[in-house]
């Protein structure tokens, strides 16, 4: 009765509307059921979890904010486990997108042998968190490993170990990290494939160089795949976990010095049998995450821009 | 264009331009020479480690942790023979089950992903922002929070110690990076092509079959890519949903050469461990060539 | 969640989770009267041994099929931990003593008295090593093989230096004296004596033999700020000699043998669990021997002879009265401990230790004299840890890694240990 008041026009497009709404609905349903199902399920029961004292054994019983109340005011190695990822994220995130990218343009085309180069340099990645790592690591950053001998060349007393020192542990993993640039490279390598070629012809004719084409062209075109992988290392980064847990046999040390946030949730949550202090653990991970991406998305505006106009 | 130009009557300056051609043709040789010895002594220095564990799995245990040389003394293939059979079960079996899971999940996550990106990208429906958010902020959960009430739930369902926790999930496009990825690179395809084709009477699934598939060849080959890799390397999933070891896959097989309390097998384990790169080496040779061919299509419908 | 989804999933899913059975591929016979879980941790050799002594517990008893599964233990404790969330542990399982108690007081694994006399024979036990096993008066374990913490010493290390090691009674001054002369003979990246400084078991024996302990019968610190400083600076005290490697090489030392500083071959002494020597032995080409912690001078016994791991049911088994029988097995069955031998330490029955013995490997020898020797010096168990105590012993070696990257004196490392150590009992 009320569609009599409708214009008609106004009437077709939300039928329309609803029509479009309908089909962006069947495309979803995979996805909605997982969410529904295997993500907001366990995310929001872990969410009661965090505010309770659960020792996976035991039904968990209520405690309140105890868990954040102690996070807070009383754990300190809560607040190196923060130092130690915020450290982490910072230095290896940027160092990683820029090697991955440097490599990326180098091996976007026009050398012989590109295919292997690429395969190459993702073979670190390929091995992932591989148990094979630790023993690498060690013969490389310990005590006679291949640094020591480096350095000793260079007039160094021998007898370094980077990997058992303190202060330069996490730089290890650091190092690690940014070896491992295998995902954001080949992003980067599919980003570039869709900027046109003609683009980077007329800019040669009107004279630019190298780096002008690059920062002209590259850049702003490739500027949604940066911010792509800019977003998922950041996350990434905040939620290292195999890594560390390999090369440190699940320690964290020496002396907390590579206690990764995840590292020392899992250890909370299946080592001391607090999965509600570790649920709430990962929520306040979540609400960092959440915030720098948040950040970055804000940013976005004023340097990605879309080809379809948005 | 040049040569119509060069064979255009007298030209003065001909023997100038192809002397200065000549030197520019040396100065490129020059400068691919010296790209490829960066490229190589790079290639060299980044494979070091890898390079040590290859040349490892051919030593004796002993002489693993002495001889820096990547040159074994003797090669010797009695830790590939031996480790292939030192678990109860051969490595057979682990490398058949990792390939399987890994195929499956290719599939899941290819089919799914792209659905869920394609209604992300191109479609306008009620909530949309919403949905949009709450996607990438699965992205953020950590793996261990939702590990146990999702075992939890994977148990009652009767699903644990088969493939099916590890599989299905694919199927449900709960990776959200492979989302966000094709929305990305779905943005990245020129409006004027689907709208072209809704015009012409298309409806959704058509432009997604027909337009949108077709143009993102590169970004479902490195999605293939992630989705086969990090499905192989994935420890903790397998770990805590089989528990036969006739369904083990190959990170969990190597993870129990490695132990607190006895006799560490390092040489079987280098060599299992340079096994178990072998393929997923091949799969990423093969597939960045689809990222490469796939290009050429959408940059040239430019 | 799970009352509700379990029902509504149940219901909806049946059909589903049928098919993901068929799909997953059960193995083995499905029409067995009995299917047991057996979960271990471990390494390739156990492993092997004891997945032989289970196949001939099949074709022994033959309604019962057992599905075995090993893993690192590092892998090994956040499964069981997640299974235990679910309800879903293996019938039985190997325990580690430090869980024992996590496990037994809050229902997941069941006292075994009942079984004791019936499928369960531990006639052939020494009672009082029975009685590690027992939580709050109940039976919850069986030990698996005992061992007890000793010093492991490289023999062909001693012999190139040309030092004799002292008595098996010695003192920590004759030790410290005898560390001496081994640094004298030592070239130049070795180092007499690990620094072990962290070790929990050496500061609990170096508590006992001043009548102290870790933990006392209530469950509360058994020691001072000033009792833990004393033993922190034994160690300070050897570090600034130069008798002990630097703190990056300590730092490396951690749960796998292979990172121990004598299996990196940096030291001539180490210590370490006396079931862990054969593991010792394969890191190393060098001849290794095993002897008895140092005393104190006029001081009392502090060694005890400890279970290595120990054999539960869990709670939720829906066949306990075959698990038992799995478990007296494994335990008494001298074929199948002919299979095992002393991979887990020297088995607690005494019939079938001594039927070990006829033959033995030399690790097996040393391991069997050095426990003749033990015996005559032990003192008895301890009472049992409270809740937390395994984190406890992580945060000793955190602390103690402050300490020798000198970042804390062995005063300030004594009272953080002590407040942190109390921090962690209350929360726990």
């Amino acid at each position: 009765m009320a569609t009599t008041t409708i214009p008609r026009s106004r009437r077709d497009a939300i039928a329309k509307r609803w029509q479009r709404g309908r089909s962006g609905y069947m495309f979803l349903i995979p996805w909605l059921i997982g969410f529904f199902a295997l993500t907001l399920g366990p995310a929001l029961a872990s969410l009661y979890l965090a505010f309770t004292k659960y020792d996976v054994l035991t039904p968990p019983v209520f405690t309140g904010l105890d868990n954040f109340g102690y996070m807070f005011f009383q754990d300190y190695r809560f607040r190196q486990a923060l130092q130690v990822t915020f450290t982490y994220v910072l230095w290896s995130v940027p160092l990683k997108l820029g090697l991955a990218l440097l490599i990326a343009i180098a091996l976007d085309k026009g050398t012989r042998g590109v295919d292997l180069y690429r395969a190459i340099f993702y073979l670190p990645s390929l091995i992932g968190g591989s148990v094979a790592i630790a023993v690498l690591w060690r013969q490389l950053f310990d005590r006679d490993g291949l640094t020591d001998q480096l350095l000793q060349l260079l007039g160094w007393p021998p007898g370094t170990s980077l990997l058992n020192n303190p202060d330069h542990a996490l730089k290890t993993l650091i190092v690690l990290s940014v070896w491992q640039f295998g995902a954001p490279m080949v992003i980067f390598l599919a980003g570039l494939r869709q900027i046109p070629q003609h683009l980077h012809e007329a800019a040669r004719m009107d004279g630019a160089k190298t780096m002008q084409r690059f920062s002209r062209i590259t850049l702003p075109l490739l500027a949604p795949v940066i911010f792509f992988n800019l977003i998922m290392q950041t996350i990434d980064a905040f939620k290292a976990f195999t890594q560390a847990f390999v090369v440190s046999a699940g320690t964290g040390g020496p002396i907390d010095s590579t206690l990764f946030y995840t590292l020392y949730l899992y250890q909370e949550g299946f080592a001391f049998f607090r999965m509600g202090y570790a649920s709430a653990l990962a929520w306040f991970l979540l609400i960092i995450i959440a915030a720098f991406t948040a950040l970055t998305f804000l940013s976005a505006k004023y340097w990605v821009h879309y080809d379809d106009g948005r | 264009m040049t040569t119509v130009a060069e064979n255009a009557g007298f030209d003065p300056y001909r023997e100038a331009r192809a002397r200065s051609k000549a030197l520019k043709q040396r100065r490129d040789v020059v400068r691919a020479i010296i790209k490829h010895i960066v490229l190589i002594l790079s290639s060299i220095g980044m494979l070091y480690p890898l390079l040590w564990l290859v040349s490892s799995s051919f030593k004796p245990d002993t002489a693993i942790f002495s001889d820096f040389s990547l040159i074994p003394e003797a090669f010797s293939f009695a830790n590939y023979v031996n480790g292939w059979t030192a678990l109860r079960t051969s490595f057979t079996t682990f490398f058949t089950n990792s390939f399987f899971i890994a195929a499956l999940a290719v599939i899941g996550n290819l089919m799914a992903c792209s659905l869920t990106a394609f209604a992300f990208a191109r479609l306008e429906f009620p909530l949309k922002k919403l949905w949009f958010t709450l996607m990438l902020a699965t992205l953020m959960i950590p793996y261990h929070v939702t590990l146990i009430p999702q075992y939890i739930l994977f148990l009652n369902i009767g699903w644990v110690n088969t493939i099916l926790p590890l599989v299905l999930p694919k199927f449900l496009a709960t990776d959200a990076f492979f989302v966000f990825l094709m929305v990305q690179f779905f943005r990245g395809i020129p409006r004027e092509l689907d709208e072209a084709a809704r015009m012409d009477g298309c409806g959704p699934w058509r432009i997604y079959w027909r337009i949108m598939l077709p143009l993102s060849v590169p970004v479902m080959a490195t999605a293939a890519i992630f989705s086969f890799m990090w499905t192989y390397d994935d420890f903790l999933g397998p770990l805590i949903y089989l528990n036969d070891i006739n369904q083990y896959t190959v990170p969990l097989a190597l993870r129990t050469f490695v132990d607190s309390t006895g006799v560490s097998a390092w040489g079987q384990l280098f060599a299992m461990s340079t096994l178990s790169l072998l393929p997923v080496f091949f799969f990423f040779l093969f597939f960045q060539r689809l990222i490469i061919r796939g290009v050429a299509t959408s940059a040239m419908k430019r | 969640m799970t009352n509700i989804s379990r029902r509504s999933f149940n219901r909806y899913l049946l059909a589903s989770a049928a098919g993901a059975a068929a799909f997953g591929g059960l193995t083995g016979s499905a029409f067995a009267d009995s299917r047991l879980r057996f979960m271990w941790w471990g390494n390739p050799t156990r492993d092997e041994r004891t997945n032989a002594v289970v196949d001939l517990f099949e074709s022994a008893n033959s309604g019962i099929v057992v599905d075995t599964e090993a893993l690192a233990s590092n892998d090994y404790w956040p499964k069981i931990a997640t299974q235990a969330a679910g309800g879903n542990m293996p019938d039985v399982m190997q325990m580690d003593y430090r869980f024992l108690f996590e496990y037994a007081r809050r229902g997941q694994i069941v006292p075994l008295d009942g079984y004791v006399g019936n499928q369960i024979d531990l006639t052939n036990f020494d009672p009082g090593f029975v009685d590690s096993g027992r939580v709050d008066g109940q039976l919850f374990g069986i030990p698996f093989g005992a061992n007890s913490p000793s010093v492991i010493y490289n023999m062909t290390k001693l012999a190139e230096y040309g030092v004799t090691l002292p008595d098996p009674s010695w003192t920590w001054d004759q030790f410290w004296d005898f560390a001496r002369e081994i640094q004298a003979a030592a070239p130049e990246g070795q180092w007499a004596v690990a620094d072990k400084g962290s070790w929990e078991p050496a500061f609990d024996i170096f508590l006992r033999q001043q009548g102290k302990m870790l933990y006392t019968e209530e469950g509360e610190l058994g020691y001072t700020a000033a009792d833990a400083a004393e033993f922190f600076d034994m160690w300070r005290v050897a570090r600034e000699n130069g008798l002990v490697p630097p703190a990056d090489i300590t730092a490396q030392d951690s749960d796998g043998l292979d990172t121990r500083p004598i299996s990196r071959r940096r030291v001539a002494i180490d210590f370490a669990h006396s079931n862990h020597l054969g593991g010792l032995q394969g890191q190393n080409p060098d001849e290794l021997g095993i002897t008895l912690f140092p005393h104190r001078e006029g001081g009392i016994p502090g060694q005890y002879m400890k279970c290595a791991t120990l054999l539960c049911i869990t709670a939720n088994s829906q066949a306990k009265e075959d698990a038992a029988q799995l478990v007296d097995f494994l335990l008494t069955d001298p074929e199948a401990n002919n299979i095992l031998r002393m991979e887990r330490g020297v088995p607690g029955d005494n019939a079938v230790a001594q039927a070990l013995l006829e033959d033995p490997d030399d690790i097996e020898r040393k391991t069997i004299e050095y426990f003749e020797i033990v015996q005559g010096n032990v003192s008895p168990m301890p009472p049992p840890p409270p809740s937390g105590a395994g984190e406890v012993e992580v945060m000793l070696v955190r602390l103690y890694g402050e300490l020798i990257f000198d970042r804390l004196t062995p005063e300030q490392a004594g009272e953080r240990l002590v407040n942190d150590a109390q921090t962690i009992l209350a929360r726990a």
